[in-house]
């Protein structure tokens, strides 16, 4: 059986968050298998200001909250979400 | 069903008219409203975004949540996203129930769970000009 050793997603940014990374969405690859808290390693190496914020964030995969051992899969779609504000 | 994200002025009355019915005894609407100050500062404006396909998801389980917890209780939720004026409405939310203590209950529980969970964002226009994403509250 073939295996690819890695997967891609999609990453938003969404509000401030896009405000910082200067852009909405990006393409992450990562080594195949992959959590939600792989995914917050290597994007905090590409982005500084998102390391101190994260604690406040919270992930979703999928359009579900996610925790840090929530999988992610090849053509996942990762969301940054910054507190929200709504209401 | 109605849309639980809209980008136009939300028909209040269509929502109302999904959770009232004969059983019911009472019906609660509440509508959150765009207000010319916070933090102090003169608010001209708010644009407000969403991660429309996810918070859609998120209403839905709340009013699920919300028919589970109160049996009987009905409730709708719509939020306007996109630039709104001073006053206009933000957010609506009608409750349908057989008494007015579990449709109070419900109602409170259905904005405070909407302002936590809900991936929606404002973004300020003030007086002075500027503009500033709110992160929170």
């Amino acid at each position: 059986m073939m295996q690819d050793q890695t997967l891609r997603i999609r990453v938003l940014f969404f509000a401030i968050a896009g405000e910082l990374a200067g852009e909405s969405s990006i393409e992450l690859e990562l080594a195949s298998p992959a959590t939600a808290s792989d995914a917050e390693e290597k994007l905090k190496e590409r982005y500084d200001w998102l390391g101190k914020r994260l604690s406040s964030y919270r992930i979703a995969v999928d359009e579900e909250f996610a925790g840090a051992d929530t999988p992610v899969r090849d053509g996942s779609e990762l969301a940054i979400i910054p507190p929200v504000s709504g209401g | 069903m109605a849309d639980r994200i809209v980008n136009e002025m939300i028909d209040c009355k269509a929502v109302i008219d999904e959770v009232a019915s004969n059983d019911s005894g009472a019906v609660l609407t509440f509508a959150g409203t765009v207000r010319n100050t916070n933090l102090g500062r003169a608010v001209s404006a708010i644009d407000y975004h969403a991660y429309e396909s996810m918070a859609g998801k998120e209403i839905e389980k709340l009013e699920n949540e919300i028919a589970e917890r109160w049996p009987g209780v009905q409730v709708r939720i719509v939020h306007r996203i996109g630039r709104l004026e001073l006053g206009e409405t933000s957010v609506f939310i009608a409750v349908g129930g057989a008494h007015r203590e579990e449709s109070f209950a419900a109602l409170r529980h259905a904005i405070d769970r909407l302002k936590e969970e809900a991936p929606v964002w404002k973004r300020e226009q003030y007086e002075d000009g500027s503009e500033a994403w709110l992160e929170g509250s």
